[in-house]
């Protein structure tokens, strides 16, 4: 799961669409940049224009948004100057699913919430009000980075902050060479889009269940 | 949705084919045994019954016929089997909704791959394993492949009868000079990495040097970045490390690990010595 990611199909489907606008409708329309330019910060948010298109909503799972059909989904997106019919945010929150909410009403708690517990080492936490309604949510990236991107450009920046650090030439030898570091540039080299977390908080949500359970 | 598995057979060939396969087949999961525990297909996906294998995208006529040597050794063609690959899984999935799991290319532990797709390429009997190293399919020689694990119980396809390799012309000169094609261009014995030995027609014996092979050839890619960084941080004057930090070899890996990314094959002078598949590498 942490290594064989998907996303990048969605963008090139982006361009397909682009080209299509460009040449068949004679408007601007431009692949909406995804990846981080500022800390963790892309240009613009995927999150907020999936949410705005309808496509689904916030949740307690790393502020991943749902689908109330699939549950997780990369997205990517254009921005056009073509005036094409805007969608609306959907009515409904697909988080929390009804499930969760009687499980927080008798145990405090999510699955998403339990799999991966802010206090003890994990980076979620959350409430949910009376109204069965996202009322507080929490989710620490950076501890999220640590535990799950194991594979990909954060794990060579740490294999690399250690490798230079390190005095004893034959230890360094070693660390450049060791499993770790070669997985994580063949990471950076062969899976590149797929440096994906561990999700399991994903594992356990019941939003896309049947779409994950096969024979 | 229920269809025969012959059906399915059918519909996942018509489907492979389209998406560019020159080769493809089935493995039986259970198969594996040469493979260390923790690398066999069960070890990725529980309850795996086959393995489909894809093969196609080999370096093109042109690719062969470049005189840049650098040519053939970063301009790779096996991303496209990949996501063939890629896509076979998903069509398994929604298809027959079974579990189907894209092999990733690249290394776990101990530099070794998640699962030897050329084995599962024996096992499938899209070629057999050859002195030079790579699995030749009767036809069209060297191919690369791509591997799915599947919980969908398709029809096997066995292993070849005959192999590949080697190749009648060179069982004659195997007779006439105790050498191959393939060891002739890179013979272990002086310099280069392989050796091997036929006995009444068959390979029986094959010695490879992949650290050797890794050293000569993959001079682009993760093992040259090692090498560059290593080179680097034992230099104690800044300027030396910003020599070697900005110099084409260190520049080239960098290119090579993230544009051309898997693309980093081996020189293959071996290969384009070999009479298997020799005709699709030669073009007007
Ligand atoms: S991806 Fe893994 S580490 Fe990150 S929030 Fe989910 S369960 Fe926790
Ligand atoms: S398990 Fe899924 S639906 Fe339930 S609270 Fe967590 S993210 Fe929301
Ligand atoms: S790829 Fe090149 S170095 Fe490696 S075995 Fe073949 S000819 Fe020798
Ligand atoms: S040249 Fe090709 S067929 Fe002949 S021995 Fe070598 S690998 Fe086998």
């Amino acid at each position: 799961m942490e290594i064989t990611g998907y996303d990048f199909r969605e963008n090139v489907a982006v361009h397909v669409m682009c080209d299509y606008i460009e040449r068949e409708h004679g408007h601007r329309a431009l692949q909406a940049p995804s990846l981080p330019t500022a800390g963790h910060n892309p240009p613009m948010s995927m999150m907020l224009a999936a949410v705005l298109a309808g496509l689904g909503t916030r949740s307690l799972a790393a502020n991943i948004i749902l689908h109330p059909r699939y549950g997780l989904l990369y997205y990517a997106a254009l921005v056009t100057t073509l005036d094409l019919e805007p969608d609306h945010p959907l009515e409904e929150d697909v988080c929390p699913s009804k499930p969760c909410i009687q499980m927080y009403e008798k145990l405090g708690t999510t699955p998403c919430l339990a799999s991966c517990p802010k206090g003890e080492g994990g980076c979620l936490d959350g409430a949910l009000d009376e109204d069965g309604r996202i009322s507080y949510s929490y989710y620490d990236r950076e501890r999220c980075t640590s535990r799950s991107m194991n594979f990909g450009i954060g794990s060579i920046q740490k294999a690399l902050v250690q490798i230079t650090a390190e005095g004893d030439r034959e230890r360094r030898q070693s660390m450049i060479y060791s499993d770790f570091f070669t997985q994580s540039l063949s990471s950076l080299s062969y899976y590149k889009e797929s440096v994906a977390q561990c999700f399991e908080c994903m594992r356990v949500c019941p939003v896309g269940m049947h779409e994950r359970r096969l024979q | 949705m229920t269809v025969s598995a012959a059906a399915a057979r059918d519909r996942l060939a018509a489907m492979v084919e389209r998406g560019g396969a020159l080769a493809w087949g089935v493995a039986d999961a259970d198969a594996f045994d040469e493979a260390p525990e923790g690398f066999r297909p069960a070890d990725l996906l529980p309850g795996a019954r086959r393995v489909v294998v894809v093969g196609g995208s080999p370096p093109r006529a042109a690719d062969w016929a470049s005189p840049v040597h650098e040519h053939l050794e970063t301009m790779g063609t096996s991303d496209r089997i990949n996501s063939l690959g890629l896509k076979t899984a998903k069509f398994i999935e929604a298809e027959f909704g079974y579990y189907a799991l894209f092999v990733p290319p690249g290394v776990r532990r101990g530099n070794r791959p998640f699962l030897s797709v050329a084995l599962a390429a024996e096992l499938a009997g899209c070629g057999s394993r050859s002195l030079a190293g790579p699995v030749l399919h009767p036809e069209y020689g060297l191919l690369f492949y791509s591997a799915v694990i599947t919980t969908y119980p398709f029809p096997l396809t066995p292993p070849l009868a005959e192999p590949a390799c080697p190749a009648p012309a060179c069982v004659d000169m195997w007779e006439a000079e105790g050498e191959t094609p393939c060891t002739r261009v890179c013979p272990l014995g002086d310099g280069g990495c392989l050796d091997g030995r036929i006995e009444d027609g068959r390979l029986v014996e094959r010695r490879y040097d992949a650290a050797r092979c890794t050293s000569r050839v993959y001079t682009h890619w993760i093992p040259g970045f090692q090498k560059g960084l290593e080179l680097v941080l034992d230099q104690d004057d800044p300027e030396a490390r910003k020599m070697v930090l900005y110099s084409s070899h260190f520049t080239k890996t960098l290119w090579s690990m993230t544009y051309a990314a898997q693309s980093q094959g081996q020189c293959w002078e071996c290969m384009r010595v070999c009479p298997v598949g020799a005709e699709f590498r030669d073009k007007a």
